[in-house]
């Protein structure tokens, strides 16, 4: 099983990234809700690209809880 | 919301064509524990995907009626992707760890070049 140092080392990558993921989706929903409050005729548009932005913040968190859970199982 | 079902409805088309591919590859060559690992990493993380359709249709109905959207779903993704590298390494015979992780990224990697030659055509 993994030392300290390891379990150290899980926590601060899932934290980090979810820190990351978290203010970026947040970012992105907002402005997202902003620009079809100011023109809801383009909310397709600004929900697919919303979508692609969502997909692509979260790619990377997942990646280091992923790593994290190798890391502690090591 | 269309668009969203376009772009799922193609993710899953390319999904058979990768999952064909690693069929072929576990078939006809050694490395058959790599390939079993793309796939299975590309099935969660089409999963991960499909999640993510389904609460973005959430929060589009949410918007619509004016309601609080509770979560994007972010930890549902997070756990599939633990299950997917979790059942990796619990038989490393049958599937390979970094063929796995990395086939868990395929569905992002698709879609990033999918809307770069979209973009390349139409705009």
């Amino acid at each position: 099983m993994v030392g300290s140092v390891g379990l150290l080392a899980a926590a601060i990558a899932i934290g980090l990234g979810a820190l990351g993921a978290g203010i970026g989706n947040g970012m992105i929903v907002s402005k997202t809700v902003e620009g079809i409050a100011r023109q809801p005729e383009a909310r397709g548009v600004l929900q697919t690209v919303m979508f692609i932005g969502v997909a692509l913040v979260e790619a990377l968190p997942i990646i280091a809880v992923v790593v994290a859970f190798i890391v502690m199982n090591k | 919301m269309l668009e969203l079902h376009q772009i799922f409805a193609k993710q899953k088309r390319m999904l058979f064509f990768l999952l064909a591919f690693c069929a072929l590859g576990w078939a006809f060559t050694p490395y058959q524990t790599v390939f079993a690992g793309l796939a299975l990493g590309a099935l969660f993380g089409h999963y991960n995907f499909w999640i993510l359709v389904r609460r973005m249709e959430r929060f589009d109905r949410s918007i619509n009626e004016g309601k609080k959207v509770a979560s994007l779903g972010s930890a549902f993704r997070f756990a599939s992707g633990i299950a997917a590298v979790a059942v990796a390494t619990m038989l490393p015979k049958y599937f390979h760890l970094i063929s796995t992780v990395i086939g868990l990224m395929i569905p992002y990697v698709l879609l990033l070049v999918d809307r770069i030659v979209f973009h390349v055509k139409y705009q």
